[in-house]
C-alpha cells in the first residue's frame, strides 16, 4: 500500500512540477531562417490546382522557413511560420495569410496543413500550396504563421478563434519578418496586407483590428481580405446555444473554440463548470459525445449565455466579435459564400453592416450558392486581383 | 446482519475525476455493479460469501483550466446475502470545481439458481444523489438561494444479469428518471444510461482462464469496451481493454488471496489515450465473508 502511495503521490508531484523553459529574447525576434527550396514559376503553375494560374505565374518561389520567439500564455517561446518569396523581385509586397482550421491531430493530417512543413509537395497542404504558391509566384511576399499548436509548438494547445492569443503569433511572426525583409536588399515600404480564411478570416480581420488599435506605425495595413470568417462570434456562439436541443454536426468546432476562449481567457474556469462529459484537453473538447448542445454543455450555462446573465463569458465572447467597437483605417473585403455550411453567412453581412455604420471602407462579396470549401479557389484569385489594384 | 456493520469500514484516500455525472469504471469486468444493478459476486459459483466488500479509488492525472489536477472520486460497494437475495449498499462520491456528490444506493436483487452454473437475476436499486450547492454560490455567475445547502436527486436503477457456465451476460439501466434539479434552468441532472456487457470464461486446465468480455453503453454514441482477462491459479488477475470512443487503452492487474476462509482482493488499473492528455489511476479493494 505504501508503494502505490507513494507512486501516486509522485506522479502528481511530477505533474504539478512540470516546468516550461521560457526564451531568454524578445518576442517578435527572428531566431532563423531555414531555406527550403526554390519552386520554379512552371513548378508553381502545376502545383497549384485551385486555380489555372498560368497567365498569373510570373516569378520562382522561395520557401523560407522563419523561425521566431512569440508569447504564449504569458512565456516567449520559439514558434515558425513560412515565407514564399518571388525570386528576382526589388519591390516588396508584403501578405501575412492566415490559414483555416487545422485539428491539431496526426489522425486528420496536421502535418499536411502546417506552413512550415510545406516542402513543395503535390498533396496535402491544399491551402497552403494554393495560396502560397499562387500569390508568391505573382509577385507577392506571403508569410504565413503555423499558430502555436502546430510543428514547432505541437506540446501546446492552439488558441483557436481566440483572437487576443491567436494574434500574438501573427504580430510577431511579422515582426520577424519584417526584419527579415530589412536586411535584404529589396525595397519594402511597410505596407502589408492580411488575408485568411475561415479561423484564418477571423485572425485575418482581428489582426487589422489589433494592428491598428494597439501597434499603430508598426506596420501601415493597406486591407485586409477575409474569407468566411466567424467575426460575429457572439452569434455564432448563440445560434447554437439557442437551438441548444437541435443536432449540430460542427459541434466540435463550437466546443473546441469555447474550449479555447476560456482556457486563453482571464476566465479559465474549471471545465466542468460548463461541459457535461469529461474534457481533459483541446482534443477532447473537439470529441463530445454527442451532436446536441443540451447534451453536451451544462443546461444552465447555456441558459446564461443566451440570457446574459454569465457577464464575465459574455464580455469575453462580446471582445472576441469584430463587427463593432474600431474603426478601421485600412480597407476591408470580405469574401462569403450565401450556402456556407460551416461558418455561417451572416457573419459577414453582420460584419459588412455593423462596420459600414462606423464609417470603414468595406466591400462585400457574397458568392452565390458556393459553400465554405467551394468559395476558395474564387477568393484565391479575386483577392490577388484586389490586392494587385491596391499595391 | 451484524456483519453489515462492516460496511463501515475501508474508506481510504481521495483522489480525482474530472469527469462529470458519470464514474469512469476502470474495474469493470471484475464487478458491474456499480452499472448493473442486477450484477453481484454472489453469481459466481466459486464465491459462497454472506458479504462482500468493493472499494475503488480513481486517479485522473489531467488537468483543467484552473491548473488544477484532481477531484476526488471514490466508489464502495458491499453485498449482503441472504437467500436468494441480495441486499446491495454503494456509495459514490463525486467531487466537481462547483459542486459534490455523495450518492447513496440501495438495492435488492433477486436469483433464481437453475442451477450452480446457471443463475438468473434481477435487481432493483434506489439511487439517492446528494449535491452540495453550497459551493455553488462560491461562483460569481451563480447564485442560488442562500438557505438551500444540500439537493436530493433521487432515481432508479434496474438490471438483469444472466450465467451460465463460463458465459455471462448483463443489461442494465442506471439512472432510469433522469431526475434534474432546476432551480432556473437545468444545473444538475443524472444522466440515463444504458450497459450491457457479455463475457465468456475459457478455462484451460485448472489453472488459466482466458475470458474476453465486451462492455456496450450506447449514451449519445455507442461507446465500447474491447477486454482480455487472463487469470493464472485463481490468484492473479491481469486484463487489457480497449476502450474505442476515446482510443483508450487500459490495463488492470488484481491479487485475490485469502485470510482464514475469506478472500481479499487489491487491484491496480491504468489507462490513458492515444489522443487525449490524461493518465488515469485506480486502487480497488475487496473482501469477501464466506459462510
Amino acid at each position: 500500500m505504501k508503494h502505490i502511495l507513494k507512486v501516486t503521490f509522485l506522479l502528481l508531484i511530477f505533474t504539478a512540477c512540470k516546468k516550461e523553459a521560457t526564451l531568454s529574447v524578445s518576442p517578435g525576434t527572428l531566431i532563423e531562417t531555414n531555406e527550403v527550396k526554390t519552386i520554379s514559376r512552371s513548378e508553381c503553375v502545376q502545383l497549384v490546382d485551385s486555380a489555372d494560374i498560368s497567365s498569373i505565374a510570373q516569378y520562382d518561389v522561395r520557401l523560407i522557413e522563419i523561425v521566431y520567439a512569440t508569447e504564449y500564455d504569458g512565456k516567449t517561446i520559439e514558434t515558425s511560420g513560412m515565407l514564399f518569396v518571388p525570386v528576382g523581385k526589388d519591390t516588396v509586397h508584403f501578405v501575412t495569410y492566415n490559414h483555416g482550421t487545422v485539428v491539431p491531430l496526426k489522425l486528420f493530417k496536421m502535418d499536411e496543413a502546417t506552413p512550415s512543413l510545406f516542402t513543395g509537395q503535390s498533396v496535402g497542404f491544399g491551402e497552403i500550396r494554393n495560396v502560397g504558391l499562387t500569390w508568391a509566384s505573382a509577385g507577392y511576399t506571403v508569410f504565413m504563421p503555423d499558430y502555436v499548436g502546430y510543428n514547432r509548438t505541437r506540446d501546446k494547445e492552439h488558441p483557436y478563434i481566440y483572437y487576443p492569443e491567436l494574434f500574438k503569433s501573427i504580430y510577431h511572426g511579422d515582426l520577424a519578418v519584417k526584419s527579415y525583409i530589412q536586411s535584404q536588399s529589396a525595397y519594402y515600404d511597410n505596407r502589408m496586407f492580411l488575408a485568411g480564411w475561415s479561423q484564418g478570416g477571423g485572425a485575418s480581420l482581428s489582426a487589422h483590428r489589433y494592428f491598428e488599435q494597439n501597434y499603430p506605425g508598426t506596420f501601415t495595413i493597406v486591407a485586409s481580405l477575409n474569407l468566411s470568417g466567424p467575426y460575429n462570434f457572439k452569434r455564432f456562439i448563440r445560434s447554437v446555444f439557442e437551438n441548444k436541443e437541435t443536432a449540430n454536426d460542427k459541434i466540435s468546432i463550437y466546443s473546441w473554440a469555447l474550449y479555447s476562449l476560456n482556457k486563453f481567457s482571464e476566465l479559465k474556469r474549471a471545465n466542468d463548470r460548463f461541459y457535461s462529459y469529461s474534457v481533459y484537453d483541446q482534443v477532447s473538447a473537439f470529441n463530445p459525445p454527442s451532436t446536441v448542445p443540451a447534451d453536451i454543455f451544462n443546461n444552465f450555462f447555456i441558459k446564461q449565455i443566451v440570457d446574459g446573465s454569465d457577464v464575465a463569458m459574455n464580455s469575453v465572447i462580446e471582445r472576441n466579435s469584430m463587427i463593432n467597437g474600431w474603426n478601421p483605417q485600412g480597407k476591408i473585403y470580405l469574401y462569403h459564400g450565401d450556402a456556407d455550411d460551416f461558418v455561417p453567412y451572416f457573419n459577414s453581412e453582420d460584419c459588412y453592416e455593423g462596420l459600414l455604420q462606423l464609417g470603414a471602407d468595406i466591400h462585400f462579396t457574397t458568392y452565390p450558392g458556393a459553400t465554405h470549401y467551394t468559395v476558395f479557389p474564387k477568393y484565391l484569385i479575386d483577392a490577388k486581383n484586389q490586392m494587385d489594384l491596391l499595391k | 446482519m451484524k456483519k453489515l456493520l462492516y460496511i463501515t469500514v475501508i474508506l481510504l484516500q481521495v483522489s480525482a475525476a474530472v469527469s462529470q455525472r458519470n464514474i469512469d469504471d476502470m474495474f469493470f469486468s471484475q464487478g458491474t455493479n456499480y452499472y448493473n444493478a442486477g450484477y453481484s459476486p454472489t453469481h459466481k459459483d466459486s464465491v459462497e460469501m454472506i458479504n462482500a466488500y468493493d472499494t475503488r479509488t480513481m486517479l485522473k492525472i489531467a488537468t483543467n483550466n484552473t491548473g488544477n489536477t484532481v477531484t476526488p472520486s471514490l466508489t464502495y460497494q458491499a453485498f449482503s446475502k441472504l437467500d436468494r437475495f441480495v441486499f446491495t449498499y454503494n456509495f459514490n462520491h463525486q467531487s466537481y470545481s462547483y459542486t459534490s456528490n455523495n450518492e447513496v444506493g440501495l438495492g435488492v436483487i433477486y436469483t433464481l439458481p437453475f442451477s450452480n452454473v446457471h443463475k438468473l437475476s434481477f435487481g432493483l436499486r434506489g439511487d439517492f444523489s446528494f449535491y452540495n450547492l453550497k459551493k455553488f454560490n462560491g461562483i460569481d455567475y451563480i447564485q442560488l438561494e442562500k438557505e438551500k445547502r444540500v439537493k436530493l436527486l433521487a432515481d432508479i436503477d434496474l438490471g438483469v444479469h444472466y450465467l451460465i457456465k463460463g458465459f455471462e451476460a448483463g443489461i442494465s439501466g442506471k439512472h432510469l428518471l433522469a431526475s434534474k434539479y432546476r432551480p432556473d434552468d437545468i444545473l444538475l441532472q443524472n444522466q440515463r444510461g444504458l450497459y450491457t456487457y457479455f463475457s465468456y470464461n475459457f478455462s484451460i486446465g485448472n489453472h488459466i482462464e482466458l475470458k474476453p468480455a465486451v462492455f456496450i453503453t450506447p449514451i449519445n454514441y455507442l461507446n465500447t469496451f474491447l477486454a482480455l482477462e487472463l487469470g493464472v491459479m485463481k490468484k492473479v488477475y491481469a486484463q487489457y481493454a480497449f476502450r474505442f470512443n476515446e482510443l483508450r487503452h487500459q490495463y488492470n492487474i488484481e491479487y485475490r488471496g485469502n485470510i482464514r476462509q475469506n478472500q481479499f482482493f487489491v487491484g491496480l488499473a491504468f489507462n490513458h489515450s492515444i489522443i487525449y492528455s490524461d493518465f488515469n489511476a485506480g486502487i480497488r479493494l475487496g473482501y469477501i465473508v464466506r459462510d
